[in-house]
Order: structure tokens, then sequence, then C-alpha cells
């Protein structure tokens, strides 16, 4: 057999399953492999869960941590991903519980039942934030104002579909939830989304 | 709106989900007649434009990432608990030696550092194959018939699972990669591959 002609395979040309099996037996370039291909988008997942920078890289830092000490009893490598969305997701409810916790003697505004497990109605820290996020379109503050004003369990379908890509399969799987009730959360976050939206112009 | 309740259908029968996924396509023949597909459509699309030039943005902003020390902290954790796996003698113990610790002033390599060769085998020496899982054990058959067992290199037995090419001739190419591990591990690691299990339980395609 030739050797290979364009030189070893590198991770980007591997498929997941194998750098997932790879990773599973310590191999510590397989890992940084999938720290680098996922922690981008788990970041993004968590920041609109959770609206703050700080919280949204401990989320990231969390859930890949315990990928790497979880890995070898990982029974379906090629559920991965789902897996990491399942982690994530369990810390971001946690911060949101703990925020709630911390918060059950302020007067809050609106509705708690409303917003699940309570959470920073429209707070947004300039700091830690995207800089230009005041300057951008009235549109693109609406979406994000909007999203932190669902409840809880809509939020996290709505921006796993809408903005991570993920199937309504998938995210039954993360969530541990009938497709059906993925479907009709994010059914009713869009309908409140649409309807915000209209109201705001 | 008619959005509201579950199963989400419009007036006209169609479900809301196949209008927001059909957004971005021209109207339809029906839509272009039904007065409930043309009242969701133009209701959901402030939504529509929005959450496309949110994702837009979210792409080019360099701020909507984790900082570079999120990862360099993961790594520092990853390679401070890396598993070695467990430690295996460079010799072959004698038949009394194997009941005892393994791990005592005898010369040993870790589990770990032995598996990482293997699977470089098949990343650099045959095409097309792609190493998984590996494990290795000791092979702890026929010890007592060796007289002076401190001089012989330890013997291992090797499972390893592989995908392949789906163009590929497995059996060639399975033989090809058992005899490039058997002289990898002589050559590299100074041991003796005694038997080399190598499990195909995928097939890809060229990425």
């Amino acid at each position: 057999m030739d050797p290979h002609p364009g030189g070893y395979p590198t991770p980007d040309q591997l498929d997941e399953v194998t750098i997932v099996a790879r990773a599973q037996d310590g191999d510590l370039v397989a890992f940084e492999h999938l720290v680098d291909r996922y922690q981008v988008a788990l970041f993004r997942f968590a920041f609109r869960m959770l609206y703050d920078r700080g919280e949204a890289e401990d989320v990231v830092q969390d859930t890949l941590v315990q990928a790497w000490r979880r890995l070898p009893t990982l029974a379906k490598p090629e559920a991965f991903r789902s897996w990491l969305y399942q982690v994530a997701h369990r810390r971001c409810l946690n911060v949101l519980r703990e925020r709630a916790s911390r918060r059950t003697d302020l007067t809050r505004t609106g509705n708690p039942l409303d917003r699940d497990n309570g959470g920073s109605q429209g707070e947004y820290d300039d700091t830690s934030g995207p800089a230009q996020f005041a300057e951008t379109a009235v549109q693109l503050r609406d979406l994000g104002t909007l999203l932190d004003l669902l409840p809880t369990e809509q939020r996290a379908c709505w921006v796993m579909n809408g903005l991570n890509d993920l199937s309504y399969p998938e995210i039954a799987t993360i969530l541990g939830v009938p497709v059906s009730t993925v479907r009709g959360r994010i059914a009713r976050a869009r309908q409140r989304l649409a309807e915000g939206m209209q109201q705001w112009r | 709106m008619a959005i509201a309740a579950q199963p989400a259908l419009l007036g006209c029968g169609r479900p809301i989900d196949d209008v927001w996924e059909t957004m971005d396509a021209p109207v339809s023949a029906h839509e272009r007649h039904c007065p409930d597909c043309q009242a969701a459509r133009s209701s959901l699309e402030p939504l529509f434009t929005a959450t496309h030039e949110l994702r837009i943005r979210d792409n080019n902003d360099a701020d909507l990432k984790p900082r570079a020390s999120v990862k360099a902290s993961i790594m520092d954790i990853a390679r401070a608990e890396v598993r070695r796996g467990r430690q295996l003698p460079l010799h072959q113990p004698s038949a009394d030696q194997l009941g005892s610790d393994l791990t005592g002033p005898d010369l040993t390599i870790s589990e770990q550092a032995v598996t990482s060769v293997i699977r470089a085998v098949g990343d650099t020496t045959v095409n097309d194959v792609r190493a998984r899982r590996c494990s290795v054990e000791l092979d702890d058959t026929d010890a007592g018939n060796q007289l002076d067992s401190a001089s012989q290199p330890a013997r291992l037995r090797i499972h390893l699972t592989v995908s392949v090419l789906a163009t590929l001739l497995i059996p060639e190419a399975v033989d090809a990669l058992r005899q490039s591990i058997i002289d990898h591990v002589a050559q590299e690691l100074g041991l003796v591959a005694t038997r080399v299990d190598i499990t195909v339980e995928d097939i890809h395609h060229v990425s």
C-alpha cells in the first residue's frame, strides 16, 4: 500500500466518531480538536441562555472538562455533540437557579412564573458583552432582549434550533423530552418573539 | 396571529413550522392565494429577518466566543488529569511475578504510550484506515516456558477498532495494518505483539 501522499491525516480530516474514540482513550490531540470544534457553539448557546459572557465561559469550561473526565464511559461516541449540549444545558439551568435564589428577596418586574427559573430581565453588561451591541440595528437588539424574556425552556429550544442549527430530534434527545414537546416549545417561542417584534415597531 | 395552539396549524391546515422553514423560498402557488399563509408569513417576516441577521452578526463578532484563556484552562486540566492507563512491563514477567505488583523495580511503560504508537501506525503506514479505540494487555500465556524471562521483551495482546474507506479491500488492509503494528511495536517500543485483533466497526468516505 502506498504511504500517505499528502502527509498524515490531521484531526480535521477525520470523522468525528474517530476523533471522539481517540479522545476516549486519552489522546490529548484528539480532545483538543473537540475543544476547538465545540467551544464557540457551546459559548453562544450559553451566552444566549444566560446573557453573561463570564458565566457563559464558565459553562464552556465546566462542560468540556467534564467531557474529558467522562469520555471513557461515553457509550455512544456518535452522540458526543448531544451529550455536550446536555451537560451545557444543565449547567445553564444551575446558573439560572442560583441567580433566582440570590434574588428571591428583590422586587422583580414582570411575572416570575413567566420566567421559569428567573433570570436577568433585560440585563446586559456592556463591559463584558459585545461592545458594539448597542449600536446595531434596533431589530437585532429587540431579538436579543426578547430572547432573554422567553421562559427558559422555550429559550433553550429556540436557541438550539434557530441559532445553533440543531434538529428537533437532537434537541429532544438533549432535553430528554418527546419531539412533540420540542416542536411545541419552539412554536410558542416563535409566536412570542414574532409578537414581541411587532409590538416593538 | 394564528400560531397559537398545539398542533400549530394555520386556518388552512398548514403547519406553522412549514411556513417558517420555507420563509426564504419563493412564495408558492398555495401561499399566493391563501390569506392564512400570507398573514403568517408577514407576521413572521420581522423575526425571520432578525434571526438571520443575528446569526450573521454572531458569526462575525470576535467578542462572541470564549477568550483563549478558557481553552488554555481546559487543556491544562486535561493534561494534568491525563489518563495514562495501566503500567505495562517492558520485560516479560516470569510466571511467579505475574501475580505480583508490576510496578516494582522493573521498567514499565504506560498503556497510553503504547496505544498512541499503535494509533499512529494506522495514520502513517496504511492508507484509508482510521484507528479508533485501542487497548493492550500483557500476554501471560506460556509464561513458564521462558527460562530467562528478564531478558525477554514483554508480549502484548492488542485490540484495535478501526474505520476503513468504503472502497477498501478490507482483508488486505487489515493484514497490512496488523503487520505494520507488529513491526512498529517491536521497533519503537521493543515489545512483542503476539496477537493483534482488529475490528472494523465502521466505514467512511473520502473527506
